[in-house]
């Protein structure tokens, strides 16, 4: 584990967070809002209060984020899709199922997909939903590898 | 010779195959560099007070002269000597750890790149042409319906990359690290500077998720004019702030502050910083960055509280009604569709957002979440793309275009049998019955409220009352959200005592709970339990007054009215029944003017009693 994070740390020229990557790196729909959990309190929110909004449980000291990203050979390994795709699970499947919406287009940047071919691919998506949110469970890591087959197939 | 001297040492420096570090560091001191403004804004130097200058940043690592942080030319010194050292393996290059100052001496002392030992920093250069960065703009999440603490708000910037979405964007945030503590010491330790402050970077969706998803808090944003220089030495400094600390201090070296720092960094000759007043409210960053000149255009997010709302308001109410129980699972998503497509798409919308705002308030779980979401969202995929009405903004009014946070009010009345004139301030931020526009309803966050009377049998004026704290959050119920309305306030009265109706200062904590109601589009009722502590001269020293008030907060274009009544029954040092019952009002002149007054019978501390007044509010 340390061998691992040693070289993305030098990366990213900070080890926030990462730990913390490693755990969400595959995540199902409804997760992502987990590690907020437990910051609603009445409680809290007086505390929060007197201290400002400027407060919460978030990421500290500087990552790169999507600084210094790599360009892609393909879909699924290509890490900025894979990490868009799994802190927006919810969103993406609103979006798809709806055919339209910002989360779309933002995937059609990031693998390329030229101007003039985004609403078929949008619609594409969403008449593929159900293969690529193949079932309640369905992790980021699947979702990117669906996408791929569904996207690649047309 | 003054003048002569920069240009002998600008010949030398040119024809020299090398540069030496005395030489160079002589030409910049030549040419003030120390006391330029882009220099002393990248070091963070406040301006000199009562002659005691030094920089904001705490963190040692910042500063490469042991006297750095008080003394800008010996860091300028040292940053030069940096800067022609050889590079050492395995340690970081000052052009590599700073790589805006470096950027600042080559540019202001004409160095030539091609010999300095370490041209640029490559590490930069690399995640600059990676984020591709096209423009920036100013985000600002507004209040959280039931958390008037995000009144204050929070800003972040943007730096809009080359994907090009909005949600696609790199946030820029500042922040305090506070760790796990909580209650009084986190209010505490976030006042005092008791928590380390850090810059950091991360896609804005993160941010989103958290701000618009699941605090429930409507997004702001601003975009900014910056130059494509500007935006580099912007990133430039960002990327020197890796890793520094900061104490982090609530009133003034907040999120808001350090904002203002990265803007003059962008561009020097902006200085907002020194535009700020001595507390700042991250609003008020919005604020001075317009009347700079900064913003080209304003748009909105809408949160997931906001869609469900604007969603249930517009479908009929059997759609609605059948959206909330297919969220809940009581009815199965097909039971949303029929022959109106575009109703159909917007009831299962409708419910595939408020299963995500149960979700995210853990009222459902995970276990139920994944196998109610999944097949809702397949039933909508299969209505295709009809034509739905967008969510526009419930205000039409930006929060930076409401009322100023500063309030002052000259008034006079009677209260108790005396007449008086009174003078109040009120530093930030809003309450109930304040000028309405851009601000959230049915919220108040008062700070550090201060009102003095003369009264007519008075020598002298005296402090009428004092409140810290002054909060409210009334967040009306309905079909689909069910928040406790409450308030805090804590301070000190001035109070009539006893048939002498002697003058006694009461320190006090007023709370209470309960709930409010919507009264259609006129606006909102509420019930609470109130238990109000008091600090009082007798023995026990303690009171402790229980029982409930009522109440209604009504608005019609410029007037707002609130009627009230409260009873009260005390024990302790104190044993009384209290209650009041009136009407307090505010008509709006202007948005920075208000006329506001009171109605009041009361019983305390067994004097009965009136009240009337009136008073000229004026926001800045």
């Amino acid at each position: 584990m340390r061998k691992l994070l040693l070289p993305v740390a030098a990366l990213v020229a900070s080890v926030s967070l990462h730990a913390a990557d490693d755990l969400r790196s595959n995540v199902g729909i409804g997760v992502g809002t987990m590690i907020f959990e437990g910051q609603s309190g009445l409680l809290s929110q007086i505390c929060a209060a007197t201290t400002n909004g400027c407060f919460g449980n978030q990421t500290f000291a500087i990552t790169t984020g999507t600084l210094g990203a790599k360009p892609w050979t393909g879909i699924v390994s290509n890490g900025e899709v894979q990490s868009f795709v799994r802190d927006n699970m919810d969103q993406l499947a609103r979006e798809m199922a709806a055919g339209q919406g910002e989360s779309i287009e933002t995937l059609a940047e990031l693998i390329a997909v030229p101007a003039a071919e985004r609403a078929t691919f949008a619609q594409n998506l969403q008449a593929h939903f159900g293969q690529i949110y193949a079932s309640p469970t369905v992790t980021s890591t699947e979702v990117v590898e669906n996408l791929a087959k569904v996207v690649e197939k047309a | 010779m003054r003048r002569l001297l920069p240009l002998l040492l600008a010949t030398a420096l040119a024809a020299a195959d090398q540069y030496t570090v005395g030489e160079v560091q002589a030409f910049a001191t030549a040419r003030g560099l120390a006391e330029d403004r882009e220099w002393l804004t990248l070091l963070h130097v406040e301006r000199a007070w009562y002659g005691f200058r030094r920089s904001l940043v705490d963190d040692p690592a910042f500063f490469l002269a042991a006297e750095g942080r008080r003394d800008p030319q010996a860091e300028l010194d040292a940053s030069i000597a940096g800067l022609l050292a050889a590079p050492i393996a395995d340690a970081k290059h000052m052009v590599e750890r700073f790589p805006a100052r470096a950027e600042f001496l080559i540019r202001r002392l004409g160095l030539d790149r091609t010999r300095l030992p370490v041209p640029r920093s490559q590490e930069f250069e690399d995640a600059y042409a990676g984020l591709g960065p096209r423009s920036a703009a100013l985000c600002f999440p507004t209040a959280y319906m039931n958390t008037p603490a995000s009144m204050f708000g929070h800003t972040l910037l943007l730096i809009r990359s080359r994907v090009k979405t909005g949600m696609a964007s790199q946030a820029i945030n500042y922040a305090a690290l506070t760790g796990d503590d909580g209650g009084v010491a986190f209010a505490l330790k976030g006042v005092l500077g008791g928590y380390p402050g850090h810059f950091s970077l991360m896609p804005y969706w993160q941010k989103l998720n958290e701000y618009s998803d699941l605090d429930q808090r409507d997004v702001w944003e601003y975009e900014l004019a910056l130059s494509p220089e500007d935006l580099r030495r912007l990133l430039l400094h960002v990327w020197e702030m890796r890793g520094i600390r900061s104490d982090y201090w609530f009133f003034d070296e907040n999120c808001a502050y350090y904002l203002l720092y990265l803007l003059d960094a962008a561009r020097p000759e902006l200085a907002l910083h020194e535009q700020a007043p001595p507390w700042v409210i991250p609003l008020d960053t919005v604020r001075i960055m317009r009347e700079a000149g900064l913003v080209t255009g304003v748009s909105w997010r809408p949160s997931l509280a906001t869609k469900v709302k604007a969603r249930a308001a517009r479908l009929p109410p059997a759609r609605a009604e059948r959206a909330r129980r297919i969220a809940l699972g009581e009815l199965p998503p097909s039971a949303a569709v029929d022959g109106d497509v575009a109703a159909s798409a917007d009831e299962l919308d409708l419910a595939a957002d408020y299963l995500q705002a149960l979700r995210n308030r853990s009222k459902v779980d995970q276990a139920a979440f994944q196998p109610r979401f999944v097949p809702l969202l397949q039933e909508r995929a299969r209505l295709g793309v009809p034509a739905q009405e967008a969510i526009s903004a419930p205000v039409d009014v930006p929060p930076d275009q409401g009322h100023g946070s500063l309030r002052l009010g000259f008034g006079g009345g009677y209260h108790g049998g005396l007449r008086y004139v009174e003078a109040a301030i009120r530093p930030a931020y809003h309450d109930l019955l304040d000028p309405a526009a851009g601000y959230t309803a049915g919220a108040q966050i008062d700070f550090c409220s201060l009102v003095g009377r003369w009264y007519e049998d008075g020598q002298t004026p005296v402090l009428e009352r004092f409140d810290a704290i002054g909060l409210r959050s009334f967040a009306a119920r309905d079909g689909f959200f069910h928040q406790p309305s409450w308030k805090v306030d804590t301070g000190l009265v001035r109070e009539l005592v006893g048939n002498e109706r002697n003058d006694e200062y009461h320190a006090f904590v007023d709370f209470g709970v309960g709930a409010s109601w919507a009264l259609g589009g006129a606006g909102l009722v509420y019930a609470l339990i109130d238990a109000d502590l008091r600090v009082i001269d007798a023995d026990p020293s303690l009171a402790i007054g229980l029982g409930p008030e009522v109440g209604a907060i009504l608005r019609w274009d410029r007037l707002a009215i609130q009627p009230g009544a409260r009873w009260g029954s005390y024990v302790g040092g104190l044993h009384e029944d209290n209650w009041r019952l009136g009407l307090r009002g505010s008509f709006t002149v202007h948005r920075d003017l208000a006329v506001g007054f009171e109605a009041a019978r009361w019983r305390s501390w067994d004097v009965l009693g009136d009240s009337l007044g009136i008073r000229i509010n004026a926001y800045f």
